[in-house]
C-alpha cells in the first residue's frame, strides 16, 4: 500500500494541471455555454509568453510585426508572471469578442469548429515565434525540496504545492459563483438567459467575463507547471485537455468540485498505473494510460445520463437548417463528369486532387448522415476510418480475403465500433455526447493503433494493403511503371456516388423522416412512436459504415495504413471541414471535399499559400474561423440563403407595382 | 535542436540524434577514443573491464560489415581538395515535412542545399554537379504521394528522402527513381523498395542489447518508454533484441510527456527488481525527466538509451546527472580530418559555429555527403555517374562506404530488413566534467546478431 501511495502522490502534479483545465472549461461553458477546444493552445501561449520573458523578451503574436520585444534580461519572476496573466486576460477578451460573440446565435457545431480554429492558430503561432526553441523549460518556481510521508515515500514538493493552488483557486471561483454577483448572474443566465436579460444582465458580457477568467486559471496552471514539464505546443493543448474535458463531462459542465475532484483523481490514478502494470496481468499492456479513464467516463455517462432531454436542450444544441431533398441528373451528372474527366486528362498531380477531395467527401457523408440528418456529433468518424483501414490489411494480407469482400468487411467491423462509441448517445445528448465520443476515437486510437499486434511493426512492414482487383482486372492506383492511374480515381468516385445516392434517398426514405423527428424533437419523435434508440443507433453504424470506407478507399490510395492518419486531431477537423462544407446535405459533403486539405481547391490556391511561406498554417487558421463566422451554416448552407435571397428580389421585382388609391 | 513531440510520438523517432550527433566525428576515434570515468563506481568499472575479445557478437559476421576506413578518412584527402565539377548536372531530389504544427522540420532541406552549395565547389557527386529539387510535405499521406509525382515530373535521377512519414515508394517506383534515405522511420520503411544509410530503431535496439550483454553482461533489465504507437513499435524491437541476448526484462510505460515526478515513478518501478542494467526509450523531455529522476531517487543502475538524449541540449540541461548514461550511435568529437574540414566549411555557410546546431539538418548532410563519396567510388570505378549507378554500388556494397566514419555499407546483411545499409553503431557514455566519450571498444558495434 506504501507503494501505492507514492506512486500517487507523484501523480499531483498532473491531476492539478487536468483539474485546472477542467475548472477552466467549466467556467467558459457557465458563462457562454460552448465548449472550446482551444482552452489549451490558448493557456500554453501564455505559459511561452511568461517563459520569454523569463528570457527577456516578449513575443509578439502577428505576423509582419517585429517577432517580440527585447528588455535584454530576465525582467524577473513578478513581472513575468503578471504581464503573462495580463496578456491572457486580453486573449480571452479578443478570443470572446471577435471570434465567439460573432457566434452568438450561429449553431453549436459552428462553435466548435471555430475552437478547432484557434488550436491551429495558436499551435503554428508558437511553432512559428519560437521555432528553435519550442520546447522550452522554465526555473522553478514553486518549492521542489522532497517531502517525505512515511518511509519510502517521498516525493517532490512541487506537485503537491500545485494541487494545493489548484483547490484554493476552485474554492475562490465556487465562493464568487455562490456569493457574488457577477457569479450569481452567471450562474443563472447558464439555467435561463432570457431570465438574466430581464433582471438587465447583459449574456455577452458575462460570457466575456467567463472567458477572461478561464483564461487567467489555465494561464496560473501553465505558468506555475511548466517547470514540471517542459513546454511544447502539444502538451497543454490536447494532452491535457482531452482528460479535462472528460472531468468536465462528469462535472456536468456545471459543477466545479466534481469536475476539479475528477481532474484530480484522473491524474493520480493515471500515476498509480506505473505499478498496477506490474503487479496486474489483466492490466492493457498498451493505451491504459490514456485510454482507461475514458472507457471509465463513457460508461459512467450511459448510467448517469438523462434518457430525455431538457425543454430547450436541443435548442441548445442547435444543427444547421436542412435543405429540401432534391436528386436531379443534372446533379449527378456535373460533379461526376468533372471529376472523371478531370482525372482522365489532367496531370497526376491534379488527379491527387481530385482523388483527396473524393475521399473527403466520403467521411463528410458519414457526418451528414450522422450530424446533418441524425442531429448526432461525432468526434471521433477518422478513428472509425482507421479501424477499418487497419482491419482492411489483416483481411487482405494475413487472410487473402479478396476484394470487394475485404473492404465492406473492414467497413462492417468499424460499423460495429461506432455501434459501441453510440452507445451513450442513448442516455447523453449534445455537447456532452460530442466529448463522449471524442473520448470513444481517443479509446480507439489508445487501444487499438498504439498496438503493434494491430498496426504492425518493423518486421511487418507495418499494415500494408493490396491494390484492388475484381479477377484479373487491376483497379489500383500504381501498377507497373504507371504511378498514377485514372482508374483508380473512377474507382473512388464510383463508390463516392454509390454512398451519395444512398445518403441521399435516406434522407427521403422512411428512415431518413424518423432520423429527422427525431434531431428535430425527441419527445415529440418518442410520442409519435418512433423508437429513438433505434434511429440512433442505425445513424451511428451507417455513418461509422461509410466512414470506414473511406479508411479503406485511404488505405487503397496509399498501399499502406498508419496511425497518424487517423488521430484525434484529425477527426476534430474533419468534423470542422465537413461542417464548413455543409453538413446537412450531399452536395454540402462534395463542398467540403472540394474545400479539403490538399483537395482541388487547396491545389488551386498553393500557389497563393506558398506566397505566405511559413505563416500558411496560421492564416488557414484564421481562415477557418473566418469561414465559420461568415457562414455559421456551411458555404452550402451560405450559397443556398444567398441564391434563395436572389429568387426572392427577383420575384419582387416581377409583382406589378400597386398604384395607391388616392385618398378622397 | 528543433524540439518536436508530435512527429516522434508519431513515429518513434528515437535515433535521429546521432546523424548529429556523429557529424564531425573522426573515423579514427577508436585509438583516441577515452573510456567514460564518470563518478559512477558501478559504471566505470563495467567500462574499463571491457575487452576487445568479448566485444565480438558471436556468429557470423556478414560481408563487408568490417570497418575499413579507420585509418583513412573517407574520401582519401577528403572533399575538400576536390576541384569544382563540370559533367552534365545530376537532379537529386528530396521530400521533406515542412511547415505544419508539429511537423516542420525546414533545417533538413537548408542543410542539404548548404550541403550541395559544398559539394558543387568539391567535387560534385562524382565529377557531376548537384541540382536539388525540394518538395515540401506536410505530415498527411498525400502530400507525400503529391511529392513523388512532382519529383517524378520533374525527372529527378534519385532521391534522398528528408523526414517523409509517408514516402510514396510505389510512385518512384514506378517512375523508375532509385529511393535512399538516412533513416527509416515508420515500419514500411524497413521493407520497401528503397535503400537506407542507416539503421533506425530496429538496428539502434539491438546494438543496445547487444551492448548490455558485451558490456555490462546483464542478465536483467528494466525498460521505461511512453505508450504512443512509434515508442511501442520501437519497445517491441527491443524485447526481440533482449530475448535474443538472454536477457530477462521488466517494461514500464508511461505517458507521452510526464511530469519530472512522473518519470521519477517510472525509474523507481522499473528498479524496483534491482536489474543489471536499464533501457530508456524517452527522448528530448523524457531524457531529461529520467535523468533528473535516476538521480533523484539514487539509482546506479547503468542506463542505455539513444543518441538524442547525448543532443547538447539535454546535456546542458542535465549537466553531470548524465553519469552512468550510456548512448547508442554517440561518439566523441574529433577534429581535424578531412571531414571535419569538409563539416566545418558547410557549418560556416550556414552561419554555425559547433555541429550540434545543424539539428536534424544532419541527416541531410550526412545523406547527400555519403551519397557523394559512393558516386566517387563509382567514378573511379570507371563507370557512369547516374542515380541509378550510385543506388546500385550502395546496394551492392562492394567497399562503398559511408560518410564520416568511413564504414562500409552492408546492405541487405540482414535478410529481414532489406532496406537497411549499416548494421553498426559507436557507442558513448557521459563522462563528468568532459562530456560524451566513447567507449573503447564499441566505436562500430555490429548488430546483425540480435536483429529482431
Amino acid at each position: 500500500m506504501t507503494d501505492y501511495l507514492f506512486f500517487i502522490l507523484l501523480g499531483t502534479g498532473a491531476g492539478a494541471i487536468i483539474a485546472a483545465f477542467g475548472l477552466g472549461l467549466v467556467v467558459t461553458y457557465q458563462g457562454s455555454g460552448l465548449v472550446n477546444f482551444g482552452y489549451g493552445a490558448m493557456a500554453t501561449w501564455a505559459g511561452y509568453v511568461y517563459a520569454d520573458l523569463r528570457q527577456g523578451a516578449y513575443p509578439f503574436p502577428i505576423p509582419g510585426l517585429p517577432a517580440r520585444y527585447h528588455f535584454g534580461e530576465d525582467v524577473g519572476i513578478w513581472w513575468a508572471f503578471g504581464l503573462a496573466l495580463l496578456t491572457a486576460a486580453l486573449m480571452g477578451l479578443l478570443v470572446y469578442q471577435l471570434v465567439f460573440r460573432p457566434l452568438y446565435r450561429a449553431p453549436a457545431l459552428a462553435k466548435v469548429v471555430a475552437s478547432i480554429g484557434l488550436v491551429i492558430v495558436f499551435t503554428s503561432l508558437i511553432e512559428r515565434r519560437f521555432e528553435d526553441n519550442a520546447g522550452l523549460r522554465v526555473d522553478a518556481i514553486l518549492p521542489r525540496e522532497p517531502v517525505t510521508f512515511t518511509e519510502g515515500v517521498t516525493v517532490p514538493r512541487d506537485g503537491l504545492w500545485l494541487m494545493f493552488i489548484v483547490v484554493l483557486i476552485t474554492a475562490a471561483v465556487w465562493a464568487s459563483s455562490r456569493y457574488t454577483r457577477l457569479g450569481l448572474a452567471t450562474k443563472a443566465a447558464a439555467g435561463n438567459e432570457k431570465g438574466a436579460i430581464l433582471l438587465g444582465y447583459s449574456p455577452q458580457r458575462l460570457a466575456q467575463s467567463s472567458f477572461v477568467l478561464a483564461s487567467l486559471i489555465g494561464a496560473v496552471v501553465v505558468i506555475l507547471a511548466s517547470p514540471m514539464i517542459q513546454l511544447s505546443s502539444g502538451v497543454f493543448t490536447f494532452l491535457y485537455l482531452i482528460p479535462a474535458l472528460g472531468a468536465a463531462l462528469i462535472g456536468a459542465f456545471t459543477k466545479v468540485w466534481p469536475t476539479v475532484i475528477t481532474g484530480l483523481v484522473i491524474g493520480l490514478v493515471q500515476s498509480s498505473f506505473t505499478k498496477m502494470q506490474v503487479d496486474f496481468s489483466w492490466f492493457p499492456q498498451y493505451g491504459a494510460r490514456e485510454g482507461l479513464p475514458f472507457l471509465v467516463i463513457i460508461v459512467a455517462m450511459v448510467f448517469l445520463g438523462e434518457r430525455l432531454p431538457d425543454r430547450g436542450s436541443v435548442e441548445h444544441f442547435r444543427m444547421p437548417a436542412i435543405p429540401p431533398a432534391k436528386v436531379t441528373p443534372l446533379s449527378i451528372i456535373v460533379p461526376v463528369g468533372v471529376a472523371v474527366v478531370g482525372l482522365l486528362v489532367l496531370d497526376p498531380l491534379w488527379r491527387g486532387a481530385i482523388m483527396t477531395t473524393t475521399i473527403a467527401t466520403v467521411l463528410a457523408l458519414s457526418l451528414v448522415l450522422l450530424s446533418g440528418f441524425g442531429g448526432q456529433p461525432s468526434l471521433a468518424q477518422l478513428a472509425f476510418a482507421g479501424v477499418a483501414g487497419f482491419a482492411l490489411s489483416k483481411l487482405a494480407m494475413q487472410w487473402d480475403v479478396p476484394f470487394p469482400i475485404a473492404p465492406i468487411l473492414a467497413s462492417l467491423i468499424a460499423m460495429v465500433f461506432g455501434v459501441l462509441v453510440g452507445i451513450p448517445a442513448l442516455r447523453v445528448r449534445g455537447t456532452n455526447l460530442a466529448i463522449i465520443t471524442l473520448a470513444g476515437g481517443v479509446a480507439i486510437n489508445e487501444f487499438v493503433f498504439k498496438n503493434p499486434k494491430y498496426v504492425g511493426d518493423a518486421s511487418t512492414g507495418g499494415a500494408k494493403v493490396p491494390n484492388p482487383r475484381l479477377g484479373n482486372w487491376d483497379l489500383g492506383l500504381i501498377l507497373g511503371d504507371q504511378a498514377s492511374r485514372p482508374i483508380f480515381g473512377i474507382l473512388l468516385v464510383g463508390v463516392a456516388l454509390v454512398l451519395a445516392l444512398a445518403v441521399a434517398n435516406i434522407r427521403t426514405s422512411a428512415s431518413g423522416r424518423r432520423m429527422l423527428a427525431t434531431r428535430s424533437n425527441e419527445r415529440a419523435a418518442n410520442a409519435s412512436g418512433v423508437n429513438i434508440a433505434r434511429v440512433k443507433l442505425e445513424v451511428f453504424a451507417g455513418s461509422a459504415f461509410i466512414a470506414g470506407v473511406g479508411g479503406c478507399l485511404i488505405a487503397y490510395r496509399f498501399g499502406s495504413v498508419s496511425d497518424a492518419s487517423f488521430g484525434t486531431v484529425a477527426s476534430l477537423t474533419a468534423l470542422a471541414v465537413a461542417y464548413l462544407g455543409g453538413i446537412t446535405c450531399v452536395s454540402g459533403a462534395v463542398t467540403s471535399g472540394i474545400t479539403a486539405s490538399a483537395g482541388v481547391a487547396f491545389y488551386l490556391i498553393s500557389n497563393l499559400f506558398d506566397a505566405l511561406g511559413q505563416w500558411e498554417v496560421f492564416i488557414g487558421g484564421l481562415l477557418l474561423i473566418l469561414t465559420a463566422i461568415l457562414n455559421p451554416e456551411g458555404i452550402a448552407g451560405g450559397i443556398r440563403q444567398q441564391v434563395a435571397a436572389a429568387k426572392l428580389k427577383k420575384a419582387k421585382a416581377k409583382q406589378p407595382v400597386r398604384t395607391p388609391i388616392p385618398a378622397t | 535542436m528543433k524540439r518536436n513531440n508530435h512527429v516522434r510520438a508519431l513515429a518513434g523517432l528515437t535515433v535521429l540524434a546521432l546523424v548529429a550527433a556523429s557529424c564531425g566525428s573522426d573515423s579514427d576515434s577508436s585509438s583516441d577514443s577515452v573510456a567514460p570515468a564518470g563518478t559512477d563506481a558501478a559504471v566505470e568499472e563495467t567500462v574499463a573491464d571491457t575487452a576487445p575479445a568479448d566485444t565480438e557478437p558471436a556468429g557470423t559476421e556478414p560481408a563487408g560489415t568490417e570497418p575499413t576506413g579507420t585509418d583513412a578518412p573517407a574520401g582519401g584527402e577528403g572533399f575538400i581538395a576536390l576541384p569544382p565539377p563540370d559533367g552534365d548536372p545530376i537532379v537529386v531530389g528530396m521530400v521533406n515535412t515542412e511547415g505544419s504544427p508539429g511537423l516542420d522540420f525546414p533545417e533538413i532541406s537548408i542543410a542539404t542545399q548548404a550541403a550541395a552549395d559544398f559539394l558543387n565547389e568539391h567535387g560534385g557527386m562524382g565529377g557531376r554537379p548537384i541540382e536539388m529539387e525540394f518538395c515540401q510535405a506536410n505530415g498527411a499521406p498525400e502530400t507525400s504521394q503529391a511529392c513523388a509525382q512532382e519529383l517524378a515530373g520533374k525527372g529527378v535521377e534519385l532521391v534522398l528522402l528528408g523526414l517523409d512519414l509517408f514516402p510514396g515508394y510505389d510512385t518512384f517506383t514506378a517512375s523508375n527513381i532509385p529511393v535512399t534515405g538516412v533513416l527509416p522511420i515508420l515500419p514500411g520503411d524497413y521493407t520497401a523498395n528503397a535503400l537506407f544509410l542507416g539503421g533506425g530503431n530496429t538496428t539502434t535496439t539491438a546494438a543496445m542489447a547487444a551492448f548490455a550483454q558485451q558490456n555490462f553482461d546483464a542478465t536483467t533489465a528494466g525498460i521505461v518508454s511512453a505508450d504512443n504507437a512509434g515508442a511501442n513499435g520501437t519497445e517491441a524491437d527491443l524485447k526481440k533484441a533482449l530475448d535474443k541476448a538472454g536477457i530477462t526484462y521488466v517494461s514500464i510505460k508511461g505517458g507521452d510527456n510526464e511530469t519530472d515526478a512522473g518519470y521519477q515513478g517510472l525509474m523507481s518501478q522499473a528498479t524496483a527488481d534491482n536489474p543489471d542494467v536499464l533501457f530508456s526509450l524517452y527522448a528530448d523531455a523524457g531524457c531529461i525527466g529520467t535523468m533528473r529522476g535516476r538521480v533523484a531517487l539514487g539509482i546506479e543502475t547503468p542506463v542505455i538509451t539513444t543518441a538524442i538524449c547525448a543532443s547538447a541540449e539535454v546535456i546542458d540541461e542535465v549537466g553531470d546527472d548524465a553519469v552512468g548514461w550510456y548512448f547508442i550511435g554517440s561518439q566523441t568529437e574529433r577534429e581535424g580530418t578531412p571531414e571535419a574540414a569538409a563539416l566545418d566549411a558547410i557549418l560556416e555557410s550556414l552561419g554555425f559555429t559547433n555541429s550540434t546546431e545543424l539539428g536534424l539538418g544532419g541527416l541531410g548532410v550526412t545523406g547527400l555527403l555519403s551519397l557523394a563519396t559512393i558516386a566517387n567510388s563509382v567514378a573511379d570505378g570507371g563507370e557512369d555517374v547516374t542515380g541509378a549507378s550510385i543506388y546500385a554500388a550502395l546496394g551492392a556494397s562492394d567497399g562503398v562506404v559511408n560518410w564520416p566514419d568511413g564504414n562500409a555499407f552492408s546492405c541487405g546483411a540482414a535478410p529481414t530488413y532489406p532496406t537497411i545499409c549499416n548494421f553498426t553503431f559507436p557507442i558513448a557514455g557521459y563522462v563528468a566534467g568532459t562530456g560524451i566519450e566513447t567507449v573503447e571498444g564499441f566505436e562500430a558495434l555490429d548488430t546483425t546478431d540480435f536483429l529482431p
